[in-house]
């Protein structure tokens, strides 16, 4: 009878043992999820407002004819700044960069180089919007 | 053996228990504001509205809106219906809006999103305009 007991007891111990651990189980990893998913999006967001932070852009000069405009530009940051959308008084519109030589390089301002952005559209004011979010709005 | 017997269909029943509340607990509707920004621009009454979004909860987002009240009260907002905006995932969206919006004056951005499931999640950050 005391045997019985005793095993009876063992049982219930390594039950209880059991559901504990369960229990910790899943709180330690809901709590490791949300802790890990919050972490993760503060790193996104601080990294993205750094790059936004490291984009540096002085306007040297805009030139207007009657159907387009050259705006020339020089990054004075330290990393090379990928231009998403070009917008002519908010409305977006093709755009080519091209260095000083003539050279076409695409979407991006080179680091501490003279580059002109032309646009085949007129209006009061140019904004340029940067793949790290920043909006440079120029007045022609 | 009865105690034993009703010792394991107890701590099956706890079990069961158990791993129902664990899926519960593990279905989390959240959208997190990664970059938010406002920008007035220089021409007319226009502004600049970029919201990236990200969905760090455990359901897929099906719908998915952003927008911001201006100064005539005007709400402004851009909608994603059929986003299927995957856990981890980003979502990033930008535009020009006639808008009455002054440099330095706070907005209020609300964003809010529907899961695949049914569940709604909303929030609201106070923005500053920049310009």
């Amino acid at each position: 009878m005391k045997k019985r007991k005793a095993i009876g007891e063992v049982i219930a111990v390594a039950l209880l043992l059991v559901v504990t651990a369960a229990v910790m189980t899943v709180v330690i990893s809901y709590s490791n999820d949300q802790i890990f998913s919050e972490r993760q999006t503060a790193t996104e967001a601080i990294e993205k407002s750094r790059k936004r932070v490291a984009e540096l852009v002085s306007l040297i000069g805009i030139s207007t004819n009657s159907e387009s405009m050259s705006v020339e530009l020089l990054n004075y940051g330290k990393e090379i700044i990928t231009v998403e959308k070009v917008m002519v008084d908010g409305i977006a519109t093709t755009f080519s960069i091209q260095k000083s030589d003539g050279t076409i390089v695409g979407t991006t301002l080179p680091v501490k180089e003279l580059v002109t952005i032309q646009i085949p559209k007129t209006g009061k004011t140019v904004q340029i919007l940067t793949t790290a979010g920043n909006l440079f709005d120029f007045s022609t | 053996m009865l105690l034993m017997a009703v010792a394991i269909a107890g701590g099956m029943a706890v079990w069961q228990s158990m791993n129902s509340q664990a899926q519960i607990m593990s279905k989390v509707s959240k959208l997190d504001i990664v970059d938010v920004s406002l920008v007035k621009l220089q021409v007319g009454n226009k502004a600049f509205f970029s919201v990236t979004l990200k969905n760090s909860g455990t359901i897929p987002f099906d719908t998915i809106e952003a927008g911001f009240w201006d100064d005539s009260n005007k709400y402004i907002s851009f909608v994603k219906d059929s986003a299927n905006l995957l856990p981890g995932h980003q979502w990033s969206e930008d535009d020009t809006f006639d808008a009455s919006v002054m440099a330095n004056q706070k907005y209020t951005v609300k964003i809010s999103g529907m899961t695949s499931d049914g569940s709604r999640f909303s929030m609201a950050k106070i923005v500053s305009a920049m310009g």
